[in-house]
């Protein structure tokens, strides 16, 4: 075995217990008291998942956000979300301990901004959605 | 909000999918702003050995790197580790003259080079000439034929001395392998010519004397 490679794998090398080869990650969150357009958020990251963050992506959007959709593994992009994600995670591992909490403050600040906003996004998306459906159901009436 | 309900009204289900996504967008496309923007923070704070500190201004460099008892622990365990992959006999030999070392430890990335260079010290140097030991570091490199070949009819000598001097120096055993192994092909370069050239010169040089 390659001496990298066995340190990396004996713990010589300093990483989180998600690994940092990984690509993609999610959680996906399905409520069924909810209509099926809002009812799925996929929390979506790329890079490891110590140091991304999850960002809520509703099941019925159209189109997937530019920045997840570009980029490769091989060579850097400055517009990909992954290498956004991959710069600052490398970074980390020149002296974790010290750089970690900085990224943590964004990471968490981030996060919970979206828990919080969950509810009225998810109120507003279903108040259009009954909307819709209350004009189509007064259109049958005289 | 009241925009996007009139246009749900027309719209009906179309509209609420565009609204998600562009909610979905939004939040994407702050994160990548804000990852851009940690980048350049981390990279501003944290760089060449020590912590700026735009708010004192102080470019601190008194504390960045880990603790030494740390590296050490980090240091032993993953060296205790690897001699698990060597042969038994080996692996006790390393472990009962096992020392703690004493290069300096500052930075994360010394850890392994640390770790690197105790087998070297601890399982070769201890043992001095021991071909056993040299024969196991290399059968990591060569196939064992080919590291058994080295090390009984070439390397032995030279291995052992490169490790006892860079015990001595303080310097990394490869480092001084290197070295070494450079020297010998400057001493053979020398020999092949002083041959060559005395095979070429031996017809005319004899003087006598008297």
């Amino acid at each position: 075995m390659l001496r990298t490679q066995w340190e990396r794998s004996h713990g010589a090398f300093p990483r989180a217990i998600g690994i940092m080869r990984t690509s993609w990650h999610f959680v996906a969150q399905l409520r069924s008291d909810l209509p099926t357009e809002v009812g799925a958020v996929l929390h979506y990251a790329q890079h490891q998942p110590v140091t991304s963050v999850y960002t809520p992506l509703y099941g019925s959007i159209s189109e997937v956000p530019a920045p997840f959709t570009r980029g490769s593994l091989y060579s850097f992009s400055d517009d990909s979300m992954f290498w956004k994600f991959c710069s600052v995670g490398n970074y980390a591992q020149l002296a974790w301990k010290y750089i970690f909490p900085d990224i943590e403050a964004v990471q968490m600040e981030l996060e919970e901004n979206f828990f919080k906003e969950r509810g009225q996004i998810d109120a507003t998306a279903k108040s259009i959605l009954e909307v819709s459906e209350g004009a189509k159901a007064g259109e049958g009436k005289p | 909000m009241s925009r996007l309900l009139r246009s749900a009204q027309a719209d009906g289900r179309d509209a609420a999918v565009k609204y998600l996504t562009e909610y979905s967008n939004t939040a994407a496309n702050d994160v990548f702003d804000e990852y851009k923007g940690l980048f350049a923070h981390v990279l501003g704070k944290f760089h060449d050995g020590a912590i700026s500190r735009p708010e004192t201004n102080v470019y601190d460099a008194s504390e960045y790197f880990y603790p030494q008892w740390w590296l050490k622990q980090v240091s032993e365990r993953s060296e205790r580790a690897y001699f698990e992959d060597l042969s038994d006999e080996v692996r006790e030999k390393g472990l009962r003259r096992r020392v703690v070392s004493t290069t300096k430890l500052t930075h994360p990335f010394r850890v392994t080079r640390s770790a690197q260079s105790d087998f070297f010290t601890n399982v070769l140097g201890d043992n001095g000439w021991s071909l056993e030991g040299i024969k196991v570091s290399l059968s990591h490199v060569f196939s064992p034929e080919v590291a058994d070949n080295i090390s009984n009819k070439f390397l032995g000598h030279g291995v052992g001395l490169g490790v006892k001097s860079s015990k001595f120096l303080n310097l990394d055993s490869s480092l001084v392998i290197a070295f070494m192994a450079g020297g010998v092909t400057v001493v053979l370069v020398a020999i092949f010519v002083r041959v060559s050239m005395g095979l070429r010169t031996s017809g005319y040089t004899k003087i006598s004397d008297n």
